[in-house]
């Protein structure tokens, strides 16, 4: 929503796809299904996406954006754990400071992420081949850790 | 895994659409998810979980409450742990909200109670535990099942005070008063005093008041073989079950009769012929309720009459208490053929007749008349035929069906053909 209303253009485009992407998610969570999360998700980025590129707000918005997206996932994936299992009072408390504490990470590591990408270095073909290596090399890892120990 | 899957293609795509569209804040936005799974995976290790699930017994009586534990030990950490029991119906968990989440610390090792009251009487397949244990950031998980070991529930006995006495006893020691004179408490009648009387049995009143001596005499305590026979021919699993009281019944009966150390026998007719010899003790008795809770609805058109059962089944001079519905005509002929061979029969009648709505069509209520008819022709064939039957719901005590058997042997009624 907030993206809708500051943004510079397109405003009604980002509402349309921020709308859709939070009656996706409201839908995931009410008929329970884990799968449609991610492509709620997923459009709710997109959103941002277009947001980011149409405005290109500050780094503590960015941040901010980073966390909140993080605490979004883990709140949906909360809610879809069983409605009949309950949880020992001391474990309520806990997870649910775990949670805020990976969204204020989360925050944390896109303002460092969006601090480093401020800081003016040469630019040219072979940083940007860096940067594509290392989104590579970090989804590999990922895939690599999935395969072998899931 | 949907939410390791679900963060790693959330990264990639935030990665590859920050590439795309050279927005660092989108890689800001994407790198946490990547981190967490990244990490999430980088700590997953065997996580030695185990579980068990024990029983507090095999046995126990309708009503009881068992103690069901769950030991729960780990090798490394939980941050999650969901419990979930999976009772069989018949078994309910009292007072207590069995599914729960925990959390497991490296090596820990936990011990849960759950009460669980056995509402119903039968033989239940065990207990099942699902265990599902996730990580810190619940990325991977983990699943494992028990099963406790099975449990049989008796019915709660009814208390009879008193019992139906056979007419004939058999030739063994017991609690039951013989016709016979011999050695025991009852007396019989009186007579001479002879050579090799026992001097303690000499009756001084009558042996004063006739001037030579009179002995007593005394009925002897014998034991009696006593068969119970379930039909389950009338049984539907539907509305007015019968099955529930005819065993109940069953299990008071044979208990109240092993108490006085006659032998029990049960007959068991159904879709099949099924039965146990008489037999004494409390072995016998676990096996006769044994065999009642695995009764059960056996669809068969082979009608196996009781011409089929061994001789010792159906020993001679035995007391043959049978529990039906009479609602089945080859159930009617089979009782009627045993009273035909001389056997001291009695019905009690648990027919669910008066627990059943009539139906609401007129074809139905007249279905509903004509089965209530064939019904009343039944008990009063039986009836003519000299055998005692009396009605017998579970809302009232087994005992005052006892009652009206008994009430009815005490005056001989002549069989009609």
């Amino acid at each position: 929503m907030y993206a809708a209303i500051a943004a510079d253009r397109l405003g009604l485009l980002l509402l349309g796809i921020g709308a859709a992407a939070w009656a996706g998610l409201a839908l995931s969570l009410a008929a329970r299904v884990a799968g449609g999360v991610p492509w709620a998700l997923a459009l709710l980025g997109g959103e941002d996406a277009g947001y980011l590129s149409l405005s290109r707000p500050g780094l503590a918005v960015g941040a901010l954006y980073a966390g909140g997206f993080v605490l979004t996932a883990e709140l949906a994936y909360r809610a879809l754990e069983p409605v009949g299992v309950r949880d020992d009072p001391a474990l309520v408390l806990r997870r649910l400071v775990a949670t805020f504490m990976t969204a204020l990470a989360a925050a944390a590591l896109g303002a460092l992420l969006l601090a480093f990408s401020n800081v003016d270095v040469a630019r040219g073909f072979g940083l940007e081949a860096l940067g594509v290596l290392a989104a590579v090399a970090t989804l590999a890892a990922v895939a690599w850790l999935a395969h072998t120990r899931g | 895994m949907p939410k390791l899957g679900a963060y790693a293609g959330l990264a990639a795509l935030g990665l590859l659409a920050a590439l795309a569209l050279r927005r660092p804040e989108l890689a800001a936005a994407a790198a946490p998810f990547a981190v967490l799974a990244a990490v999430g995976l980088a700590a997953a290790e065997d996580p030695g979980l185990a579980v068990s699930l024990e029983l507090e017994r095999e046995r126990a009586i309708e009503g009881d409450v068992v103690e069901l534990t769950v030991r729960l030990s780990t090798a490394t950490a939980f941050e999650r742990v969901e419990l979930a029991l999976v009772l069989p119906r018949g078994l309910v968990l009292d007072g207590a909200d069995a599914p729960r989440a925990l959390r497991l610390r490296r090596g820990e090792e936990r011990l849960l109670s759950f009460p669980v009251r056995c509402a119903q009487w039968g033989a239940f397949r065990p207990p099942l535990l699902l265990v599902r244990a996730a990580d810190r950031f619940g990325l991977i998980r983990h699943e494992a099942r028990c099963e406790a070991m099975p449990l049989r529930v008796y019915p709660r006995p009814e208390v009879l005070r008193t019992l139906l006495v056979p007419v004939e006893t058999q030739v063994f020691a017991g609690n039951q008063v013989a016709r016979q004179k011999g050695e025991g408490s009852e007396f019989a009648d009186l007579r001479r005093f002879v050579p090799g009387d026992r001097i303690r049995r000499i009756n001084w009143r009558a042996s004063a008041r006739r001037n030579e001596l009179w002995v007593n005499e005394r009925h002897a305590e014998r034991n009696a073989d006593v068969v119970l026979l379930l039909d389950g021919l009338g049984e539907t699993d539907r509305q007015g079950s019968t099955l529930v009281p005819l065993v109940r019944a069953a299990a008071a009966l044979a208990e109240e009769y092993r108490r006085k150390k006659d032998r029990v026998g049960l007959v068991s007719l159904g879709g099949m012929l099924s039965w146990l010899q008489p037999g004494t003790g409390v072995r016998q008795l676990y096996r006769i309720v044994d065999s009642l809770l695995e009764s059960g609805i056996v669809s068969n058109y082979a009608w196996s009459g009781i011409d089929l059962l061994p001789v010792r089944v159906l020993p001679p001079q035995a007391l043959v208490i049978a529990l039906s519905p009479l609602l089945e005509e080859r159930a009617g002929r089979a009782l009627l053929d045993l009273r035909a061979r001389g056997f001291d029969l009695a019905v009690i009648d648990v027919s669910p007749l008066d627990r059943v709505p009539a139906g609401r069509t007129e074809t139905d209520q007249i279905a509903f008349r004509i089965w209530k008819l064939r019904q009343a022709s039944m008990r009063s064939r039986l009836e003519r035929a000299g055998v005692p039957v009396a009605s017998w719901a579970e809302a009232k005590p087994l005992a005052a069906a006892i009652e009206e058997v008994r009430s009815f042997r005490r005056y001989p009624v002549r069989a009609r053909a």
